[in-house]
């Protein structure tokens, strides 16, 4: 108990050097705590913005060949599928089926190219309501066959303006072109601010002009319930949906149909290097790929993942240069305190007792600068979430409306603040140490 | 009654002999049809042109290209030389079979390529510098008779018979003397006019009539069109040293 | 005249878009008669062979003028400013007097601006790039004489098989154009496939010292294959082959090379040695364009492996005679999300002294002929090592090309 008062009162004797030292590690832990934060709330946002984009947590996508030998992405009704739909619903917080495409928007003069996703309006009744609608107005959407909702950016781009019509370009899965008149109802805000956002139409529509019966659709998107759950829920589809000609070469192949299944695709455009690459024997009837958003987010998660042990290094350099610091300190206040401590041996405190005090200072030491490094890590990204990034689309991808977030893991935080701790008991063992080991006489007679 | 009767047949006969008569002009058209698939090849002799293309775009502003072509009767040798613009000149394309050398005059470097699809960003196909093949993707929906400038045309409405080219409708104002396609619509599957072209003149090239000017309109965007002139052309033939590299080294600065 | 030709095309097409704004005058259109005639006796001379033919002397360049501002942060060291401005052009002469005649020259002019002040009149660099004249035989066998480019092989950051360019591949700036030899190039084609022999008078004292290189070029299927070898007396006699193909978007390509010795001074024990083995080199690579439909995503790069058997050398000596690896990418990811914005990143590493070197280039909206660029780049390795040899530095740099182009 008196080594606890004592390493309290030996801590606030140097209020100077103390805080020097606690700013240190303070400085360290400010660093990776923060970083941490950072990028752990940056592959949520980017994992937020994907499945806001992208529609969806598990994307199911159905391909068949045509009669001539091309290859066609779409979901025909199909049993299997909305079996499996009804066995997951307490898993499924919510599906849609979608057609897209990327036409050519024409209006007048001026023309651009945008993702459009064709959407059954009453299937998807939330949709509308998350819309944040700038001009226009969306009510009836769902009776106008021809409603066309357009990112703002977009209708800007066009020069048009709600109640106008656009002429919407874009070839048949067969190949075929083909040219729609749709009348803008609405501009919307662009949601994910990166340019990203799709336009909406009715799906048949679209899948008219797509030349696909109208209850048939490309891709179905699911939001699940529980996130951890994604894994296994992507599995049962994909397993389920397989036709007994692909389990029965899946069973060859297991190992290139996972790679081949690790298709990223973003804003509903597919990036497959292997374009062209190997050639696929056409099969008769639909196959389907599922693909989860966990996926796509794996070079992500890979670069943060870099990124943050890119953090711990800085920081592990920072505690190491700290801990040199503490060594030399504790030497120092060895070395003024010699007469201090022989004054205490003298009055019979233990060596371990000697000990223990300066341990004590460090621990407290650590602690304090750790707390102070969280306190300030929690004030700076109090500061700075609140800051709103511009219009840049490419910032706003790993932002959440505009702003930084940051996520906090305890678990991290409290690992971190072990190390700090451990590493200042180990700066000040040997100080500590050697002060326990003064003889008293010697000591007392030091003219330090 | 018997009058009613005789009207009756009477009508019956008047249909069943105009059916008749429609059938066999659809035939004629069709027959015109092949005429011009056939004349418009020219595939079997050797081919060099100076082609100008204009595109004119509302947003990107007029674009020229002036490329000299030859080709080998044989369809598989190709030589297409940059005349303009100026940044690009000298600039040759050689293709032979799937192998394509481009070659850039300032490095003096042949870079062995595949095959694009596209010829530049216009509104003029691969399709448009191959042979038509109307009476082979096409049907004859329905004709009539009609004036072109000058011309006596046939306006012949065409159908595509499978989902194999690009344009599911197209219609055409052919010469009735000489079956020359003077204009082609091109329509989309909802049937919106897409795309007008226009050939206003045509060269008589050995037993082939290609046409020399074409002019190719985008319908749906404003102000977007594609032009496109042959001059200088020949079919005399072209000796083997110009399909090879060091023709084209030659020729470029 | 053919200039004429298009100038007439350019004015027609011009004159009558008045017309077709309102809308087509079908009955201008279409009131002549529509077939001219092709004649095809009496053609005015053969097309193949006007181009060959200029009655004037042709003309022409590029201009180069570009300012760079860097600063170079030293590891452990003060950070020093640069200011770099550079402007040079080319200026080129084509005569064709003849179909079987030509002469070309190349000059390139640089402005030195280390000299100024007294010696600023000789600031101005003028050297030759090209001067050569083009014959034939009967148009069976061509030949070019004189200094010229010659390009062998198919690497883009590496060629080792270019066995008689004097200058080589710059990795950072791979498509740059590179100093060629003064030689005799005969050259027989034979369809689709090519026969060289270079005549190679560079450093050619004696009759004796001319240097003979022939190559040959096989198109087999999709690919082409290159066969070259060099010979000069007391050199290191050389034989290259190289392949190019195609698959899907991306161009690959491969070259091996073996020389009997090496030309290089190898030091051992602190004493110049001359080798005499085999020496290899190998390199394999690809490049690759990539446009999704919306236009997003506009990616091109390339990435090449190379395995040099003779070793890290500067100039004619090796200190380390031991052979080497090297990696060279480069991603451009252009008009970034259909902007106007574009970035690309280079990296280069030697994997056998694990050094390298990484730089990006961000390149932002041009005001007319104004480009502007920013950049970041930074090497590592330690001082002995191919990219750590000036010691380990980052530099940051703002630059801005003015009014460049060809003419």
């Amino acid at each position: 108990m008196i080594a606890l008062k004592i390493a309290f009162r030996n801590i606030s004797r140097q209020k100077k050097r103390s805080f020097l030292l606690a700013g240190a590690i303070a400085f360290g832990m400010l660093v990776i705590t923060l970083l941490n934060a950072l990028s752990g709330g940056v592959v949520e946002n980017i994992r937020v913005n994907f499945s806001h984009a992208l529609g969806g947590h598990i994307f199911i996508m159905g391909r068949e060949f045509s009669g001539e030998g091309r290859m066609i992405h779409k979901i025909r009704p199909d049993q299997r599928l909305d079996q499996l739909l009804d066995e997951n619903a307490a898993s499924i917080r919510g599906f849609s089926k979608r057609s897209q495409a990327v036409p050519s928007l024409i209006f007048g003069s001026k023309q651009t190219m945008h993702l459009l996703y064709g959407v059954d309006f009453e299937e998807e009744d939330q949709l509308l309501e998350s819309l944040a609608v700038t001009a226009g107005s969306l009510s009836g959407v769902s009776r106008e066959g021809n409603a066309l909702i357009l990112p703002k950016p977009v209708g800007e781009r066009l020069g048009v303006e709600p109640g106008e019509t656009v002429l919407v370009k874009l070839e048949t899965l067969s190949g075929q072109q083909n040219v729609g008149e749709f009348k803008v109802k609405a501009f919307i805000e662009d949601q994910e601010q990166f340019g990203l956002s799709a336009a909406y139409a009715n799906r048949s529509y679209l899948n008219d002009l797509l030349g696909i019966g109208s209850q048939e659709y490309q891709m179905l998107n699911m939001f699940v319930a529980d996130l951890s759950r994604l894994d296994d829920l992507t599995r049962v589809f994909r397993e389920g949906l397989k036709s007994p000609e692909e389990l029965e070469e899946s069973k060859f192949e297991e190992l290139e149909e996972e790679e081949a299944l690790l298709e990223v695709s973003v804003g509903g455009v597919p990036l497959d290097p292997m374009m062209g690459g190997e050639e696929i024997k056409p099969w008769e009837g639909t196959r389907y790929q599922v693909m989860s958003l966990n996926q796509i987010m794996e070079p992500v998660e890979l670069m943060v993942g870099v990124l943050n042990q890119v953090g711990l290094v800085i920081f592990l350099i920072l505690l190491s240069v700290t801990m040199v610091g503490i060594t030399n300190t504790f030497r120092m206040i060895m070395i003024e305190r010699i007469r201090e401590i022989g004054t205490m041996r003298a009055f019979g405190m233990q060596r371990r007792e000697i000990k223990r005090i300066f341990l004590l200072e460090a621990f407290f030491l650590g602690l304090l600068g750790s707390a102070g490094g969280i306190l300030l890590t929690a004030l700076l990204a109090f500061i700075l979430s609140k800051i709103r990034f511009g219009a840049d689309p490419a910032l706003q991808f790993f932002l959440r409306q505009g702003q930084i977030t940051f996520s906090f893991s305890a678990a991290s935080i409290l690992i971190n603040t072990a190390l700090v701790l451990v590493i200042s008991l180990i700066a000040a063992y040997w100080p500590a140490r050697a002060s326990a080991k003064l003889p008293p006489v010697e000591a007392l007679s030091s003219h330090t | 009654m018997e009058r009613l009767r005789f009207v009756f047949w009477a009508l019956l006969a008047l249909l069943v002999l105009s059916s008749g008569v429609l059938a066999q002009d659809l035939r004629e058209i069709e027959k015109i049809l092949e005429k011009i698939d056939a004349q418009s090849r020219f595939d079997d002799q050797d081919f060099s042109a100076l082609m100008t293309m204009i595109v004119e775009d509302p947003e990107k502003g007029i674009e020229k290209m002036v490329v000299r072509q030859f080709r080998r009767d044989d369809g598989r040798r190709f030589l297409l030389l940059i005349q303009e613009p100026s940044t690009q000149k000298g600039q040759g394309y050689l293709l032979e079979g799937e192998n394509l050398w481009f070659y850039d005059p300032s490095s003096r470097k042949f870079a062995h390529t595949s095959l694009k699809e596209t010829f530049q960003d216009s509104d003029a196909r691969n399709a448009d510098f191959n042979q038509w093949t109307y009476s082979s993707s096409y049907q004859v929906e329905g004709y009539q008779e009609d004036v072109l400038g000058k011309f006596q045309v046939y306006l012949i409405d065409l159908e595509a018979v499978d989902e194999t080219v690009p344009f599911p409708f197209v219609r055409l104002w052919v010469t009735q003397d000489s079956h020359l396609v003077l204009k082609s619509e091109e329509y989309s599957l909802t049937r919106r006019l897409m795309r007008s072209s226009l050939f206003p003149k045509y060269a008589q090239v050995g037993g082939a009539l290609i046409p020399t000017q074409l002019i190719l309109v985008d319908e749906l965007v404003e102000g977007k069109k594609t032009q496109i002139a042959l001059s200088e052309i020949s079919v005399s033939k072209i000796p083997d040293h110009v399909f090879t590299k060091s023709y084209v080294e030659r020729v470029s600065r | 005249m053919r200039k004429i030709i298009s100038l007439i095309v350019l004015f027609f097409v011009l004159g009558s878009s008045a017309v077709w704004a309102a809308d087509f005058d079908f009955d201008h259109l279409f009131q002549d008669d529509l077939i001219t005639e092709v004649d095809l006796e009496s053609g005015p001379e053969k097309p193949e062979e006007a181009l060959l033919v200029s009655d004037r002397l042709e003309a022409g360049g590029r201009y180069d003028f570009s300012l760079q501002a860097s600063r170079l942060y030293p590891q452990g060291g003060e950070s020093k400013d640069s200011f770099r401005t550079r402007l040079g052009g080319q200026i080129f002469l084509d005569a064709r007097p003849d179909p079987n005649f030509r002469v070309f020259g190349k000059m390139g002019l640089d402005l030195d601006l280390n000299k100024q002040g007294e010696e600023a009149g000789s600031a101005w660099k003028s050297n030759l790039l090209e001067l050569f004249s083009d014959f034939n035989y009967e148009n069976k066998v061509f030949f070019r004489a004189g200094k010229q480019n010659a390009k062998w092989g198919v690497g883009y950051f590496f060629s080792p098989a270019d066995l008689i360019s004097i200058g080589r591949i710059d990795p950072l700036d791979p498509e740059a154009e590179r100093e060629g030899p003064l030689a005799l190039k005969i050259h027989y084609p034979q369809g689709s496939n090519n026969y060289y022999t270079y005549l190679l008078l560079d450093k050619a004292r004696k009759a004796e010292e001319i240097a003979v290189a022939p190559k040959l070029e096989y198109v087999l299927g999709r690919a082409e294959l290159g066969l070259g070898g060099f010979y000069q007396k007391d050199k290191a006699p050389r034989m290259m082959l190289t392949l190019s193909t195609s698959l899907g978007e991306s161009a690959l390509f491969a070259e091996a090379v073996v020389s009997k010795g090496s030309d290089k001074h190898f030091f051992e024990n602190g004493l110049p040695v001359k080798k005499d083995g085999y020496f290899f080199h190998a390199t394999i690579g690809a490049t690759f364009k990539f446009e999704d439909p919306a236009g997003f995503f506009d990616f091109s790069g390339a990435a090449q492996y190379y395995y040099d058997g003779e070793g890290t050398g500067f100039g004619s000596q090796i200190f380390r005679p031991e052979d080497k690896h090297n990696l060279a990418a480069a991603l451009s990811w252009n008009k970034i999300l259909k902007s106007k914005f574009s970035a690309s990143a280079l990296w280069l590493t030697n994997l056998s002294d694990r050094s390298g070197l990484v730089s990006t280039t961000f390149t932002l909206p041009s005001l007319g002929s104004i480009a502007p660029s920013v950049g970041f780049s930074l090497n590592h390795g330690g001082p002995e090592t191919e990219f750590g040899l000036g010691g380990r530095h980052k530099t940051v740099f703002v630059a801005v090309t003015l009014g460049s182009g060809s003419f």
